[in-house]
């Protein structure tokens, strides 16, 4: 009877206490989850000579060096509101607690109690591109400038600011540009100071640069753009023992190649939509800069011939 | 003439209700309002609003709809009291206005579209195939934990891919309606031009 009892007990504190570690790693982990993922850590372990000196946490549950994604040091989990769990092996484990602000964390390893790290530096979400918009830039003119002018000698860095690389920050001179081509037009009406078919080109010029800047916006707009990834799903599959340590780590060394072929494939793309860009980046410049030159040699013969 | 208080109190009312960055177009408006034509100011300041409607939805930009409603009807109350243009350049520009409030009507609608995700769901299919007893189960459990923040990055990159569509298909709307809107500038300004070339024909004569 008595036995019963302390069965019926012991069965019960096991579930209380299964409960107990469910509720406290789910809430809070999503906080810490994506801490943990935004960035590379040091690592300092005093009692290990030549060990690791970084860790990355990856979100297929593997714990890397961060110079070496391919080999996995153990397997991560959020096991508390500030915890996380490494296994790296079928009984060993390394705790981490993390401090409030996230910016640290200090470790044990059984009796070891020395290990320290902090935050070290960002990173990008997987597959995300650096996408920086353009910024709205005024082309530069001096007081009783003629429009005529203004064109001749800032196109080049008009140019300059439209063919940017897709992952730095382009000047967005489109406001200027429409005043500059509509005062162009004005000037070549009223008060012209070079011969029309200059006006013509420079008119030309200031289109060509709308043209390219929106070719760059549809571009920046897809750069980047992956889709979204499949899971594995192992746990509706089968069923893990305690000692299936090694099966479970396969589990996660599978799931970990499968997230960096994806993440590889991700960053192919991006780099293919960047040199797109560069190559199409470099036609229209030769463009660009032709229309520049006609402008500025119709102005130099109308000077020349005054 | 608007007394000096007038504009002042509207210019104000326009700050608090549209943020700083609109306010500054309606601030120039009324500094300007005495020297400069609406029509002039209108030229001016034409290519930085079709430049900030035809902003990347992931951009912030100031609400410029009370400053264009007011840049419209002061453009409509010159025409009527003293025009210094031809009427159909005040139309051309009042259809402009137009065009501005419903492009920006139409980014307020993606914007409030954009991130927008279905419900979150459980994954509760771990727990119908497999129990979970004892300790002895944690390798179970933890697997369980590692498959639900897959699925949570799976869903999050599903909400990605479909925002990064949603503000591609904005990016490719805008280069149709930039064209519409500089079009309409266009227009306006050889309208104005026009009449500029028109009042100073006598003068030279």
């Amino acid at each position: 009877m008595d036995s019963r009892r302390i069965r019926t007990a012991a069965v019960m504190f096991l579930w209380i206490a299964l409960a107990a570690r469910l509720a406290a790693a789910d809430p809070p982990a999503g906080d810490l989850e994506r801490t943990l993922l935004s960035c590379t850590w040091s690592f300092r372990n005093p009692a290990v000579k030549g060990g690791i000196k970084d860790l990355r946490f990856w979100s297929d549950s593997a714990a890397t060096s961060a110079g070496d994604a391919t080999t996995i040091i153990g397997i991560w989990h959020v096991t508390g509101p500030d915890e996380v769990t490494i296994l790296y092996g079928p009984s060993t484990a390394i705790m981490l607690t993390f401090h409030a602000d996230r910016e640290a964390f200090d470790g044990e390893d059984g009796a070891n109690k020395h290990i320290k790290g902090r935050r070290l530096e960002a990173l990008l979400p997987k597959g995300a591109a650096k996408k920086m918009q353009p910024v709205a830039a005024d082309i530069d003119s001096k007081p009783g400038q003629s429009q005529i002018d203004v064109i001749s000698s800032q196109a080049a860095s008009v140019t300059a600011g439209v063919i940017v690389p897709l992952d730095a920050t382009a000047q967005d001179h489109r406001a200027a540009i429409i005043t500059l081509r509509e005062n162009l037009v004005d000037e070549a009406v009223m008060r012209p100071v070079a011969p029309a078919e200059a006006y013509q080109t420079a008119t030309k010029l200031c289109d060509a640069w709308l043209v390219s800047l929106d070719e760059r916006d549809k571009r920046l707009a897809s750069y980047g753009q992956t889709r979204p990834t499949t899971i594995l799903g192992y746990s509706r599959k089968s069923n893990l023992q305690a000692s299936d340590y090694f099966r479970y780590l396969r589990e996660i060394a599978d799931a970990h190649r499968k997230e960096l072929d994806d993440w590889r494939q991700a960053q192919f793309f991006i780099d293919a939509q960047k040199k797109q860009w560069n190559d199409r980046g470099t036609l229209l410049k030769q463009g660009l800069d032709a229309l520049h030159y006609q402008v500025v040699e119709a102005v130099k013969a109308r000077a020349n011939a005054q | 003439m608007t007394p000096p208080f007038f504009r002042l109190s509207t210019v104000l009312k326009l700050f608090l209700l549209t943020g700083s960055l609109a306010a500054t177009v309606s601030l120039r408006a009324a500094d300007a309002e005495a020297a400069k034509s609406q029509i002039d100011i209108f030229a001016e300041e034409g290519p930085k609003i079709t430049t900030a409607v035809g902003a990347p939805l992931s951009v912030p930009v100031a609400d410029y709809k009370a400053a264009i409603t007011f840049m419209k009807d002061n453009l409509l109350d010159e025409a009527a009291t003293k025009p210094v243009a031809t009427q159909e350049t005040y139309q051309v520009a009042a259809k402009l206005c137009a065009a501005w409030l419903s492009s920006l009507d139409e980014r307020d609608k993606r914007l409030a579209s954009l991130g927008q995700k279905g419900g979150p769901t459980t994954d509760m299919s771990s727990a119908k195939k497999t129990v979970l007893h004892d300790w002895r189960d944690e390798l179970n459990y933890l697997r369980e934990l590692d498959d639900e923040r897959r699925k949570k990055e799976r869903d999050q990159q599903t909400t990605d891919y479909f925002s990064d569509a949603a503000k591609k298909q904005w990016t490719d709307r805008c280069v149709e309606v930039r064209q519409y809107l500089n079009t309409l500038y266009s227009q306006f300004r050889q309208l104005r031009r026009q009449s500029l070339v028109h009042a100073t024909a006598p003068a030279t004569k």
